[in-house]
């Protein structure tokens, strides 16, 4: 049978089935468990503030998924919910009581409307086929295997070791498999299945294969991969999501334009430039912050994200080069980078005139970008606070100070990070004049 | 006399063995004496996690996480209280608080997430200076009053029965105790965002035949935070 033809046939039957849950499924006592699971899950989600509450985004997203759904009823057990986890990292789950959860990354990853919804239709599919119950079943008979593998092979400790790593896992799985994948073969009916509801809610089917390739986009050493970079390799993911839109589209595709994608999911994308920032992934960081100011150019907010993401690359290249784009350099890179701290980094990185010449280039760009941001918005304190931060950074401390003076003039008077930059202040003034180089008062 | 009640009286003698008593150790580290003495304290996060280990592997237990997460903070509260600090602020349930100290707390503990694998692979370098959170702790709404933030980390593992049972004849009594905990807290300066000082206290024992883990945890805290927040190496 040739590929086109196996498509078809997938994607014939999935739309067959999807999204109603397989009726030879009967809860057991160990998916009790699972649904409890799931449910404190969600619990431990909100408690730790990680759902965004944004009214607008939330509203939008849940728009979505049921859009996705449509009438179609939901599997035993299952109530819907569409929310966005403030996690920087492009990743998406679903857990088997309905909750489907995007990471705020990927929201701010992918472009529009139907790509979100690529995602979404795919994390449907994980609830109502029971994915997270069967691979759960599946993985426990592997783990009860392994254990007494381990127990048989005596105290060899290579085994045990491995035995107890594998039991660990399976304690977490519930975890492991909603946000770090499935097997290959049910995240292919999952992907076969999301395209189905992508076309019958009126998206264009070319949007899953354009999620997929706007997730391929490698800045950063994660320590973690998640799923997408996986499960199976995502090459053949995006190939056979092209082949899907090749054989069925969407008969009139719904416009889904980016401006209004970006507008819905501004407060969340901010944020998660922030988060990219306050989780060293200032590469991820200058290049959400730029889509930003290409949208609206002359935003002074975005400019000034965009500085202080400029700013936080330090002596890094705002791409990857050289050997990190090289098979074994990446892997070499990576093991390093999750091996020190940034500050770490940052010092090895200064020591070499490669990363001075980047640091100086990055501390050009976002001084010349907060200048703009004033232009902008003069009564904008944001960019006088990040001036002032990159002025410090480079020792000029009188222009310091007095950046950090127009920012608390500027700023609102309950701002939160006014203790911060009172601290700063009080720290400059009691510490010795500066010798460096003053300011360049080019663009003042 | 038949097979069944001798392994059965094997496995309660061996499990005896095994577990006699909770039995505890710690390590903490710590920047330098200059820090000055704690005096009020900010607890920013807390992640609790219990685990059933069955013959089936590791388990989560949701509902008995979520019973003890609360004790977990009594624990850390009450010893921070025993060793004569205040508490200047409690973030560890950021489902009631408003969005503007939820931010904060979010991007905070984004910063700390970013170090814990360094941290607790080499609390040692917390002597060095090597791990800081920057300044940013200053958004939080707490910095303001406390000398220092707390983020604890706490699991326990229970084994079951069957488990121990398994373990003993396949082992041969080499099978470690019937329950541990262990709690992680590292203190990070309400100012600086340096991480100041880390410990790290581990459990073994307890179940039917050690001490009452809580009371021995307490206890050791309250040892472990006065030394701590001496301003004593």
């Amino acid at each position: 049978m040739n590929q086109s033809a196996l498509v078809t046939g997938l994607v014939l039957l999935s739309s067959l089935t999807a999204p109603c849950a397989d009726p030879t499924f009967h809860f057991t006592p160990v998916d009790e468990k699972i649904f409890d699971d799931a449910n404190e899950l969600d619990q431990k989600l909100e408690k730790q503030g990680l759902v965004d509450h944004d009214p607008t985004a939330q509203a939008y997203v849940e728009y979505i998924g049921n859009r996705l759904i449509g009438d179609a009823p939901a599997p035993e057990r299952v109530t819907f919910r569409f929310r966005i986890v403030r996690d920087p990292v492009e990743n998406a789950f679903a857990l088997p009581n309905g909750s489907v959860y995007v990471n705020s990354g990927l929201v701010d990853g992918v472009r529009n409307e139907a790509q979100l919804a690529g995602v979404l239709s795919h994390e449907i599919i994980h609830v109502t086929k029971r994915h997270a119950y069967l691979q759960f079943h599946s993985v426990r008979k592997k783990m009860v295997a392994i254990d007494i593998l381990g127990a048989a092979s005596g105290a060899a400790p290579g085994i045990a070791g491995l035995a107890s790593l594998a039991a660990g896992l399976t304690g977490q799985l519930l975890i492991v498999s909603s946000v770090f994948g499935y097997s290959r073969e049910l995240e292919k009916e999952a992907d076969t299945g999301g395209y189905s509801l992508l076309i019958h809610a009126g998206y264009s089917g070319n949007a899953m294969a354009e999620a997929l390739e706007t997730l391929d986009d490698k800045l950063e050493f994660e320590r973690v991969e998640p799923f997408w970079k996986t499960h199976p390799k995502l090459q053949e993911r995006i190939a056979l999501a092209k082949e899907m839109a090749k054989t069925e589209n969407a008969p009139n595709q719904r416009n889904t334009p980016e401006n209004s994608y970006f507008d819905q999911f501004s407060s969340v994308i901010r944020f998660d430039i922030q988060l990219d920032l306050d989780s060293r992934r200032a590469r991820t960081a200058v290049d959400r912050a730029q889509r930003l100011v290409a949208r609206s150019p002359g935003d002074a907010t975005s400019l000034t994200l965009l500085a202080d993401a400029y700013r936080g690359l330090g002596a890094k290249t705002a791409r990857p080069e050289g050997d990190e784009l090289e098979s074994g350099g990446k892997k070499e890179n990576r093991k390093r980078a999750l091996k020190r701290t940034a500050e770490e980094e940052q010092k090895e990185l200064d020591a070499s005139a490669k990363g001075q010449r980047a640091l100086a280039e990055n501390r050009s760009k976002a001084e010349s970008l907060y200048r703009e941001a004033m232009q902008d918005a003069p009564q904008l304190g944001d960019p006088h606070r990040g001036i002032g931060m990159l002025y410090e950074d480079e020792s000029k401390k009188t222009e310091a100070e007095a950046e950090y003076r127009q920012y608390l003039n500027l700023a609102a008077p309950d701002a939160n990070d006014r203790v911060r930059i009172d601290r700063r202040l009080e720290r400059l003034s009691s510490s010795p004049i500066s010798k460096t180089k003053p300011a360049n008062t080019e663009n003042q | 006399m038949s097979r069944r009640p001798l392994t059965l009286a094997l496995i309660i003698g061996m499990a005896a063995i095994s577990a006699p008593a909770a039995i505890n150790r710690s390590i903490r580290t710590k920047r330098d004496a200059s820090a000055g003495p704690i005096q009020q304290v900010c607890l920013v996060s807390l992640d609790a996690q219990l685990n059933r280990f069955g013959m089936k592997g590791m388990e989560p237990m949701p509902k008995e996480t979520e019973e003890w997460t609360p004790k977990i903070k009594d624990t850390v509260i009450q010893a921070a209280l025993g060793a004569g600090w205040k508490m200047a602020g409690d973030y560890a349930d950021l489902s009631a608080v408003s969005e503007d100290a939820r931010d904060s707390v979010v991007k905070v503990k984004q910063r700390y997430d970013t170090i814990a694998v360094q941290l607790n692979k080499k609390p040692g370098k917390v002597a060095k200076g090597r791990y800081t959170l920057s300044d940013e702790v200053a958004l939080l709404p707490c910095s303001a009053s406390a000398d220092s933030l707390l983020f604890v980390s706490a699991s326990g593992v229970l084994k079951t029965g069957a488990r121990e049972a398994f373990s003993l004849i396949v082992w041969g009594g080499m099978t470690g105790a019937l329950a541990n905990y262990s709690l992680r807290i590292a203190f990070v300066d309400a100012k600086s965002g340096e991480v100041t000082a880390f410990t790290r206290i581990v459990l073994m024992g307890g179940g039917k035949f050690g001490e009452d883990p809580a009371k021995v945890l307490t206890k050791r805290l309250i040892e472990e935070f006065k030394k701590t927040g001496s301003g004593a190496k």
